[in-house]
Parts: structure tokens; sequence; C-alpha cells
């Protein structure tokens, strides 16, 4: 997947114009939070379940190459191939060279954000392996060309009659009001192909390194057939997807579910250790477990943004994220979307090629409070924003002109002290007049600091409440 | 691509700023609390109806089995594949079902018949290894004999659950599990409810890949 995220502005004016997009938002997350709201309730105790998410996460990650280690060779153990891989190219290459030597020509895959991270449905489809996208959501966004929407729902933005008018193109059926009935064309339009696939695709939910095994989470089914029908499977999963043990994972598991779909638990769960054993006729002959790093060790060496490799990708903090739902998914330019996407986009992209994501947050926090593997969104955007005020030559952020930090700089400096700001107001007090035209300083300054593009800085007041506070006193 | 150089690469720059368990990996397990079985088999019910399967309590194998064929007839099944786990041999589904007018499609000694057969039955019998009762999950641990798409392919899949094997919750199956590489079969398939999607328009709909219907049998009272 090509990254827009440069464009952000552009894209969240073309966004925010969109007919009926920013209703059925809307919509998706009020349902979606009181979903979730009600799975929680069924917790004991649901800051303690969160609480206990974040500390799962937290260490997992404060140990993650031992794990990673501990991982391998348990997986080894049970009969799957372990293989590293360090950036997207050699992740794909790898794959397509194993689906070449197995001599597969059809592949299914199922719903795996590393999977659009590394456009590896893209290079299956230039090396002529016929490959879909075997989830709706994203068969759907697969067919019409398009990316996916939303992390958990790709194609929740297309109305049942735009789905009509795309599987009436790509299959040839009559136009239908009705979803079940979509839903069954799909099914139909699909089962051959898992039938005959000889390889394939899935990401994973959780690594447990306890066991070696893989967990997988789904309600449609297409996971488990698509990790049991084809001879071989390929599992893509970024390094950070460990937990320790199978206790942590499936308590992971309630909290995910919980904040995807607001589920006690996922219709089916999958938990993989291996391929098929000796005398089983079902299930992969061969289980590669490609781990990938694109990136993320780079992050990794930052405690600050270390957090974002907690996120267990539930889309709980989109949902809740006044920002996200109003420009929705596709502003984000890239994979990941709403507040996770704000960092994780950057970060993966370098911050000069996804600036204007972490600068369009408004710092309110809900993204934390819902989070169930503890990620601090905020502090994380907070930390980005001072990289970038410094430069950065890690994440790619060129530090800005000269004087832009030297105003920052004093503008922190004269903050940071009463008596400077004290000062400073009454400084303000008596240059204001002359800056304001027109009852508004942004009809001035709007050439000088874009700040004042959607925002106005009023007239000082006479008066500061201190003042009047101590003269009322007397 | 330099797997091994990579691994050394990816792990050395993690180490870096990693720190050592500090308590030994192993998963928590929990006591199985002895639950009231009739409690347990109410909320077991429950979770599976309001997942979209259907529930049955049974008294012994034998009305399991009329059960099975009232469920098989009024469905107008006319194939099925039949799962070769201990339970399913122990009930001797396949001679039960010999004189009525099902086919039992034989899961074969070849994986491309096997596949076939899965695909084109009408339903899917099998048994079950657990059952949650917290959520109404039945839980299969698959191995020779417990073929992974009998369950999974065709549009019916009717699972036989027996009563010793309800369990609270999924903390209870965990400690049931005893977690180690050792003890972990080729996969386990935690199953709440038939196949769903919601991805069209928030529209819940069933059967989207795999089965439309869940039957559970519950047996013992």
């Amino acid at each position: 997947m090509r990254p827009q995220s440069e464009n952000f502005k552009e894209l969240a004016r073309e966004n925010l114009a969109i007919e009926g997009q920013r209703k059925i938002l809307n919509q998706f997350s009020l349902i979606l939070k009181a979903l979730r709201d009600a799975s929680f309730a069924t917790l004991p105790d649901e800051k303690a379940a969160l609480e206990k998410g974040r500390r799962i996460r937290e260490d997992a990650i404060k140990n993650l190459p031992y794990l990673l280690e501990m991982f391998e060779e348990n997986a080894t153990k049970a009969g799957a191939k372990v293989v590293w891989a360090s950036d997207a190219r050699q992740a794909n290459d790898f794959i397509v060279s194993l689906a070449k030597e197995k001599g597969a020509n059809l592949c299914v895959k199922a719903k795996s954000m590393i999977s659009e991270e590394i456009s590896l449905r893209e290079e299956f489809v230039e090396n002529k392996i016929e490959t879909y996208e075997t989830d709706l959501g994203e068969f759907i966004v697969q067919q019409a060309g398009k990316t996916p929407f939303h992390i958990v729902g790709p194609a929740i933005n297309m109305t049942i009659k735009e789905v009509s008018d795309l599987f009436s193109k790509v299959m040839g059926s009559p136009e239908t009001e009705d979803p079940t009935e979509l839903a069954m064309r799909a099914r139909m339009f699909l089962r051959d192909k898992f039938k005959n696939a000889q390889i394939g695709i899935s990401g994973a939910n959780m690594a447990v390194a306890e066991t070696g095994s893989i967990i997988l989470v789904e309600n449609e089914g297409n996971i488990r057939f698509a990790t049991s029908a084809p001879k071989t499977h390929v599992v893509l999963m970024s390094i950070e997807k460990i937990v320790p043990t199978i206790s942590d994972a499936t308590y992971m598991l309630k909290l995910l579910t919980r904040s995807c779909t607001g589920q006690r638990i996922s219709n089916y769960v999958s938990v993989i250790t291996g391929p098929k054993k000796a005398g089983e006729i079902d299930g992969p002959e061969e289980l590669y477990i490609v781990i990938l790093d694109n990136g993320r060790t780079k992050i990794y060496a930052d405690k600050v943004l270390r957090g974002a490799l907690q996120c267990i990708k539930c889309g709980m903090c989109a949902a809740v994220c006044p920002v996200y739902t109003h420009v929705g998914g596709y502003t984000y330019g890239w994979v990941y979307s709403g507040p996770i996407g704000a960092v994780l986009n950057p970060l993966l992209l370098g911050l000069d090629k996804a600036r204007d994501l972490y600068h369009a947050t408004t710092l309110c926090g809900a993204c934390k409070d819902y989070c169930p593997a503890g990620v601090d969104v905020r502090n994380i955007v907070l930390d980005l924003r001072a990289k970038e005020m410094d430069g950065d030559r890690y994440f790619d952020a060129e530090a800005p002109p000269f004087l832009i930090r030297v105003f920052y700089r004093i503008w922190a400096w004269v903050l940071l002290d009463y008596s400077r700001y004290k000062i400073a107001s009454r400084i303000m007090r008596i240059v204001m007049p002359f800056v304001i035209k027109y009852g508004k300083a942004s009809n001035l300054s709007d050439r000088l600091i874009q700040w004042t593009r959607c925002r106005d800085i009023p007239q000082v007041a006479p008066k500061s409440f201190h003042e009047t506070y101590s003269e009322l006193k007397k | 691509m330099d797997s091994t150089r990579n691994r050394e690469i990816i792990l050395n720059r993690l180490k870096r700023f990693a720190i050592r368990p500090e308590k030994p990996v192993k998963s928590e397990l929990v006591k199985t609390k002895k639950g009231d079985t009739d409690a347990l088999y109410e909320s077991f019910a429950q979770g599976v109806t309001a997942a979209g399967g259907s529930a049955f309590r049974v008294k012994d194998k034998d009305e399991a089995l009329k059960t099975l064929d009232t469920i098989l007839t009024e469905t107008n099944m006319s194939t099925a594949i039949v799962s070769e786990d201990n339970m399913i041999r122990s009930m001797k589904i396949n001679a039960y079902l010999k004189g009525k007018d099902i086919k039992i499609l034989a899961p074969r000694k070849d994986r491309s018949s096997h596949k076939k057969a899965c695909f084109s039955a009408d339903a899917g019998i099998t048994g079950t290894d657990y059952a949650l009762a917290d959520t109404g999950t039945i839980v299969i641990r698959h191995g020779k004999d417990n073929a992974r798409l009998p369950s999974l392919a065709p549009p019916v899949h009717i699972a036989f659950v027996e009563k010793s094997t309800l369990l609270p919750d999924i903390d209870t199956l965990v400690a049931e599990l005893k977690p180690s590489n050792k003890n972990m079969p080729s996969a386990i398939t935690l199953i709440t409810g038939p196949s769903m999607t919601a991805d069209i328009a928030l529209q819940p709909t069933f059967g989207m890949h795999g089965p439309k219907n869940l039957y559970v049998i519950f047996i013992g009272k």
C-alpha cells in the first residue's frame, strides 16, 4: 500500500466532504462503544482488567528478545520453520519465492495488517499468483481496489448498494439490497478458492513464547480455512506480537475481542502449534513463521516510543477518537488509522512523511482510557512533536527553520515561569491592539503563523484574573 | 535473504534495551472450581444461543442419537461427514445412521478425498474435548482422529459435549491444557456459535464461510 500520509490535510478535506461518511462513522463508533462497554461490564473489575492488560503487554515488550528466542525454540520443536526478515522487501521476496517453489498458483489470505504494511498481496499478484483476501471486508476492499478504512471493519464505510454494484461487476450477479445475500455470494465465490489453494497466508494476533503457538481470532471462519485447507501455511508476524504464556494470551483475548467488536469471545479462536502431525489428514504439511522487523527495533530503542509496540490492533482507540470519527480511516494515508495510526505511521514511514498525523490530535487522551494494552498515545504524540522541534535523524525529522526554533524556545521559556508570564501578558496587552485588525488577530498573522488558520487569538483582557481578584479582596 | 544474520541483528538490537524475564515464563494455572452442573449448563446454553447456535440437553447417548436424528431429518440433510474422535466412536454414530436416509461420507485416508468430502457434505458431526460455560464455547483438540475441516466446511455443524468436560471458563481451560510445548496439539479450535460476519453495513449475517447452523447436543443430566 503506497503511503499517502504526507497529504493528510488534503485527504481530510476530501473526506470531510464525502456525503454521509461522518454519519456512518458516528453511528459505527457509538454502536461499537456501546457493545464494548456492555461486554466489559461482564468482567469483575473493568479498571483492574485494563491494568492487567497493560502490564502483560508492557512486560512482554520489556522482555521481547528473550521471549522471541523462547518462541522460536518452541515453534521449531513443534515442527514450524521460523524465518527472520529485516524489512518488507526481504519478507516479500521470501514468501513469494516460497510460493513459487511450492508451485502455487492460488493463494488464500486471511486479514493481516502487517501484510498490508508490506503490500504482500500486490507482490503475489505481480508474480502471477492468484491471491484472494478472504475476510469479507477485506475481500470487498480488494475487489474495489481500495484500502482498509478501519483496522477491524475494512469496508464499514461502504453502503449496501455500493457493495451490490461491486459484486455485480466482479461476479456478474444481479443487484440486491440484502446484506445476507451479498455475504452468501462472497461465500460461494471464495469456497472454491479455499478448496484449491496451495498456500494460505495469515498474520498472528498473538505468538506465545511458552508453547511456540500462534493465536488467531476471527468470526467468519476464513482464517480456519486458510490455515487448515492448503498444504502450506505462512504466518507473517511482526516482532512485537509476542506474549509470554498461554494464560497471558487468553487474558489478552478477553480484552481483545471485547475491544474489537464487543464480543466476550470471537466465534472462532485458533491456537496453532506447528504444522499437522503425522497421521493427521488435514492442516498444513508445512508451517512457516516469518518474523518481521520492518523498523520496529528502531522504535524499541526509544523508551517512550516503544509503548506503541504494546498495541494489539483492536481498533477501539479509533472509535473513541474525536479526530478519527470525523476524518475517517483513509485520511491517515496508510495502513494504520485512528490514534494508533497517528503515531505508528510516522514512526514507520518517518516523521517528515506523516507529520500532520500527530499534530491533528486534541490530546484528549480518550484513546489511552480505552486501550486494553496500555498504549499512551498522547504521551507518544507529545514526544514526536518534541522530536520534530529538535530534529531527529533516526525518525527522519528535519528540524524546523532556525527562527521558528528560537520562537518556540522563547515561548517555552516564558511560559515556564510565572513572573515571566506576567510580564509577557502585560506586554501583549499593549501590543495586541496594534496586531488586531477588524477585531481579529488572524487577519494579520495568518501569513506568519499557520496556527491562526482555524483559530483566533483574542485580545488580552485589560486586567488579569489575579489583578481583579486582589482588587476585589481589598 | 540471510535469516540467521537477520536474527542476530534483530535480537542484538533489542537486547541492548531489554531485560530478561524476572519470573519463569509459565502459565498461571487456575484450579478448576467444582460448579453446579445445572447452573453451568444454563450459562453454556445461553452462550451458544446468544452466538446464534442451538443447544440441546439430553439424558444419555441413546437420547443424543435420537436428537441427532431429529436434527438431520428436520433440516433435510442427505450427506454427512462424521469425525473419528473417541466420543463419536463410542456412540457408534455410523452404525446408527446406516439404516437412515443419510449418506455418510467416510473420512478417507488421503487428503484430497477428505477435503472433497468435507466441502460437499451437508453436515459435519463431531465430538468435542471441552465446553466453556461462561461463553458457550466448545473446544476441539485436533489430531489424528480429530480433523479440522468437518467442523468447518459443511453448512451445518453438529457437536456432542459430554457433561464431564464442561468447564466454567477459559481460565480453567488453560489449567486443563497444562500448556507446554509438548502438551499442545497441532491445533486447538474454540468455537462459539456458527460462522458470522458484520462486514457489510454492520448487519450480522450467519454462515459467512463456515457453518450457518451450529447444534450442540449436551449429554448428561
